[in-house]
């Protein structure tokens, strides 16, 4: 096999990966307040506020809550803009 | 302390030495630098799941949120500094603070990173912050002090703020 379709392979699994639909996470923990919370799900993902209430509760409620789905950039930077609200937010790979 | 807000300007009066101290010591407990404050207020994108991508997140997504954050922190410093003293220290002195309502996001931010950290380095639970749990030592007792008190006034600014 030439060095190409290494090359080739190695770049269709990487593409495959980032395909892959990505959760971006939100966590619980005991300090942040649940008004804040809401409405850093309205500045971010501009949710209306029955659906980031929604979101608060479970995540206040079960420990987390998916927030969002979709392509790995995007999540990337929703976790990042999550972070800079001081919200523990990960991303996982979607079932 | 008396919180009043107008268009232009908030301003915290009536502040006595007690409540002073707990507003001096915002930016202090927000730059903790134990361990536990950092990994809360700087988390992974994974978490531990995946190492290389928490790797690149520390190198390129971190600097640029501790910038942002040492941003909002500077800004508070600033105003802090701006406490003005009435009254003698014999019959008790009364301190305001007044700053502008543009800085107010600033002001969130950082209450809730002191929070957080105090919260982290204290290893603060659910049961602490609902009162369930009452047996503090004195230290852990002013954290869960000064936590309740900044989600006070962070409540009170989230009324009258959007993020």
């Amino acid at each position: 096999m030439a060095d190409s379709d290494v090359l080739i392979e190695e770049q269709t699994k990487t593409d495959e990966s980032l395909d892959v639909p990505w959760n971006v996470v939100v966590h619980n923990d005991p300090i942040n307040l649940m008004d804040y919370v809401a409405k850093v799900f309205i500045r971010v993902f501009g949710y209306t506020k029955q659906r980031a209430e929604r979101h608060m509760m479970e995540v206040h409620k079960k420990g987390r809550s998916i927030v969002w789905t979709g392509g790995r950039e995007r999540a990337e930077l929703y976790v990042q803009q999550l972070h800079g609200f001081l919200l523990q937010a990960t991303i996982e790979k979607s079932r | 302390m008396k919180i009043e807000w107008t268009e232009e300007h908030v301003v915290f009066s009536e502040i006595d030495d007690f409540m002073l101290d707990v507003l001096q010591k915002i930016p202090l407990n927000a730059a903790a630098l134990d361990d536990k404050v950092i990994s809360r207020i700087y988390p992974t994108l994974t978490d531990g799941v995946d190492e290389d991508a928490d790797e690149d997140w520390r190198e390129h997504v971190m600097p640029g949120l501790s910038e942002l954050f040492q941003t909002h922190m500077d800004v508070v410093i600033k105003d802090l500094k701006q406490i003005e003293k009435e009254g003698d220290e014999k019959e008790g002195e009364i301190s305001t603070l007044t700053f502008p309502a543009s800085h107010v996001r600033s002001w969130m931010h950082t209450l809730n990173q002191a929070r957080l950290a105090l919260g982290a380095l204290h290893d603060v639970t659910e049961d602490d912050i609902e009162g369930r749990k009452k047996d503090h030592a004195g230290e852990k007792s002013f954290a869960l002090f000064q936590i309740e008190i900044y989600g006070l006034i962070l409540s009170l600014m989230l009324q009258h703020t959007e993020l």
